[in-house]
């Protein structure tokens, strides 16, 4: 109640600022355009060539860390206590085959995923200092002479022969359908090729380590959780088991479990020297100039992560605990990785529009749903830069695995931003994280009246395998203006309830308004305005028609709070306008809702929304004996209309 | 009211033409034969090579067009001297003739004409282009294609009209 109360305040005070500022982003910044990373930072900005044309795969190893001692908590008793890190096999959480879970673009060293003993020294994370642990991180590398081992793997078999098997697999996987048509023919840069990709083999190949600093176990993870479901959901208390009882090898639906730590990504550096000495293994299978090359490793990208689970989820209760952590763990980290470090970026050169095709599938980790940014060549003075034009989205990823089948294995893409794509503009993989907040007025097509509306969206399609599914909560409140009450309710004050209790009558007499009457036990006093928040959390899916917009489908369950009251405000509803045959409700209604929505992505987005709720209502009748309570199911047919600005991140 | 009309009629009419000059004005004059011509590789028969070559436009087709005159265009008088590959170049580097356009300009005219041949000697004309550049200062295009040229029939046809000379005296 504290909290509606509150953001009724904020509402009644803030909302026409609020509006306001919309009003000035929406003429200002974004006619015609989505508010998003792109256009605010981006925009306008010129890219370099270099970032566009140099496309290739690149290897990448995974190594895990430990950062601390404090690595196990553990609840005995409800006391938590520290246990050494010893006491755990850090591999519990890394413990097959992480590897099914990052993103197909990757070459994976699959021989080198062993824990780093980072000279057994204690690193204290409260230390905060990167600098620190990345050094030893880098000590620990260069003892177990990680890099060798990576670019050696490329060397295997070592028999002299060119291209050997990795290199092979790296250039087929390089390659588009028609570069390599071209080289199977009569291409004379065959020889260019191969040295090509062999030193690109050589020279993009990145170490991560995931550096763990903390891991919770019950409750410290779970409780969070747990708080929230009861919260929202009132769903009965879940209970806990002891850690001793924990068992990693079978399914356990009541365990949680949070890790969190650093995520540091190295690039192992070659120089000409090391090519040479790479050569030289190859021609002369010789290896002892290319084990004496120093390898330096640079760090290219660090970031603090953490992640939870908990095996009550319903959709993971196939998999064990420490799966479904290893599996958010390293899609996270890889996929924020992507996000930050230009060559694990995925780009290629549009060869069709109308509808826009790309030679980018499931080869090069492609998901539905998937966005990436349009850039067209701009010459201004010596040299080109990159402009963005537009943004599209994968609509289904080709499988093009076996692209040299003899046919042209292309992705389609749906354009939803921007001006026009051509052929010849170049795309880059723009990772997003799937959030869209929207501001603005929701009007109630069918009773009138409006309400300011804020939406938060976030994109599950990864999770579940299902693009366009989103997970979206919505929270409209009323006002005091008159003008923006959707029901144009009144507010009155039996004079036998509680300061903080209030009647809200529904559309009365405009006579009634602060005048005093009696209805023989019962004094009540009209005044103006109401304060309730409709919030809503649901499930939508997206789908979209054309750059313009889309249609969306919601299920979801709604609730309908007053805000004033211990229990929910009282309701005094009217059918009519003789107040006097109306009997009083409790405002709080729960229930599901299904509806279908029409929405454009250009800002000012407009949407059109019609639904059906099902709800269980409260209802309190007033007469002259007092309050009796019912309850009483109903049903309700909403057709709302929104008109708002849309941030996506 | 008559008169009226009418001079509404010369309003629009003058409008129409300010606009259009203003429309044709903002099409930029295209230089002819400026391009940047790469090998890729040899093509999948004798005679045919397939290079990298730019064209300039106002708009795609405009450019397109250019583009095949300008491979042919490369190869009669400019020879492919750079491989994408930056080695090894196993396209015709040395040019068809050492003349200028000037010595047959007529035939040159038509060959390159609206009309001309020059089209005859590309194969996969409708290659979508693989890269797109565009001027920030006049809003020209340039598009990049990949064709596949037919030289050997070209200079058999250039030699048979005397434009060229024989590939036994250039070498």
């Amino acid at each position: 109640m504290i909290i509606s109360q509150v953001l009724s305040r904020f509402f009644n005070k803030w909302l026409d600022a609020l509006m306001l500022l919309i009003g000035v982003f929406m003429t200002a910044f974004c006619i015609g355009q989505e508010v998003n990373k792109a256009n605010f930072i981006l925009n306008n900005q010129l890219v370099g060539a270099d970032n566009l044309n140099s496309y290739k795969r690149v290897g990448l190893t995974i190594c895990t860390a430990s950062l601390s001692n404090e690595f196990i908590q553990k609840t005995r008793g409800g006391e938590i206590e520290n246990e050494s890190i010893y006491d755990i096999d850090p591999n519990l959480f890394f413990p097959n085959d992480p590897y099914q879970y990052i993103s197909n673009k990757f070459d994976i060293n699959q021989s080198q995923t062993d824990h780093l003993q980072i000279n057994n020294r204690v690193l204290n994370p409260s230390d905060g200092n990167r600098t620190f642990h990345s050094v030893h991180i880098i000590d620990a590398l260069n003892a177990s002479d990680v890099s060798h081992e990576v670019l050696g793997n490329l060397l295997e078999p070592f028999n002299g022969t060119l291209p050997p098997p990795e290199v092979a697999k790296r250039i087929y996987n390089d390659a588009t359908y028609n570069q390599k048509n071209r080289y199977s023919k009569r291409y004379a840069g065959l020889d260019k090729l191969v040295v090509d990709s062999l030193n690109s083999c050589f020279n993009n190949n990145y170490i991560l380590v995931i550096g763990v600093e903390r891991v919770k176990y019950l409750p410290e993870a779970y409780a969070k959780r747990r708080r929230f479901i009861n919260r929202v959901f009132n769903l009965a208390s879940i209970g806990w088991i002891r850690m001793e009882e924990y068992d990693p090898q079978r399914v356990d639906w009541r365990v949680g479990v949070e890790l969190s730590g650093q995520a540091f990504l190295y690039k192992i550096e070659t120089s000409d020297a090391t090519q040479n000495a790479i050569w030289e293994a190859y021609m002369d299978s010789d290896r002892s100039s290319f084990e004496d090359t120093d390898l330096g490793l640079t760090l290219v990208q660090q970031i603090n992560f953490e992640v939870s689970a908990s095996a009550s989820d319903s959709n993971e209760r196939s998999k064990r605990l420490d799966q479904i952590i290893q599996a958010d763990l390293i899609s996270s980290i890889v996929r924020r990785m992507e996000g930050l470090e230009s060559n694990f970026q995925v780009k290629r050169t549009v060869v069709e529009s109308n509808p826009v095709k790309l030679e980018i599938g499931n080869k090069e980790g492609l998901k539905a749903n998937e966005r990436y940014l349009v850039y067209e060549g701009v010459s201004s003075g010596p040299g080109e830069r990159y402009k963005i034009v537009g943004a599209v989205r994968a609509l289904k990823p080709t499988a093009n695995f076996g692209n040299d089948q003899g046919q042209e294995m292309t992705s389609k893409f749906m354009q939803y931003q921007g001006r026009d794509v051509k052929p010849g503009m170049v795309v880059r993989q723009f990772n997003e994280l799937g959030i869209e907040l929207e501001l603005g007025p929701k009007m109630n097509l069918g009773m009138g009246g409006a309400l300011p509306n804020v939406s938060f969206t976030y994109d599950i399609s990864n999770a579940v395998n299902l693009p366009g599914l989103k997970l979206q909560g919505s929270l409209n409140s009323t006002t005091s203006s008159v003008q923006l009450d959707p029901f144009i309710g009144y507010l009155v004050k039996p004079d036998y309830l509680t300061d903080s209790d209030m009647v809200l009558f529904f559309a009365p007499r405009q006579e009634d308004i602060n005048s005093t009457w009696n209805t023989g036990d019962v004094n009540i006093t009209m005044s103006q305005g109401i304060n309730f928040p409709l919030s809503k959390v649901g499930l939508v899916y997206d789908r979209p028609l054309s750059r313009l917009g889309g249609v969306r489908a919601k299920l979801g369950y709604t609730g309908y709070d007053f805000t004033a009251g211990e229990e929910g405000t009282i309701f005094l509803y009217d059918s009519n306008t003789n107040w006097q045959r109306n009997y009083v409700s409790k405002l709080r209604a729960r229930g599901f809702e299904v509806g279908a929505e029409a929405f454009t992505f250009i800002s000012p987005s407009v949407s059109l929304y019609g639904g059906l709720d099902k709800f269980m209502g409260r209802y309190w009748n007033l007469d002259e004996n007092g309050i009796e309570i019912e309850k009483r199911p109903g049903n309700s047919a909403t057709i709302f209309g929104t008109f708002g600005i849309r941030f996506g991140f | 009211m008559r008169t009226t009309t009418s001079n509404h009629f010369i309003i629009i009419a003058i409008a129409a033409a300010m606009a259009s000059s203003v429309l044709q004005g903002c099409k930029v004059q295209i230089p002819l034969y400026q391009y940047d011509a790469e090998c890729i590789s040899l093509g999948s028969s004798d005679g045919l090579q397939v290079i990298s070559i730019s064209g300039m436009g106002n708009n795609e087709d405009e450019c397109r067009e250019n583009a095949q005159k300008n491979a042919v265009h490369a190869f009669i008088f400019k020879g492919i001297k750079v491989s994408q590959n930056g080695m090894f170049n196993p396209c015709a580097r040395e040019r068809m003739t050492r003349e200028p356009m000037s010595e047959h300009q007529s035939f040159w005219d038509e060959f390159f004409g609206p009309s001309g041949s020059y089209g005859d000697y590309i194969t996969q004309k409708m290659n979508p282009p693989y890269k797109r550049i565009r001027n920030a200062e006049d809003k020209s295009l340039t598009l990049f294609f990949e064709y596949h040229v037919d030289i050997r029939t070209l200079r058999q046809d250039l030699e048979r009209e005397g434009v060229i000379p024989s590939a036994n005296i250039l070498n």
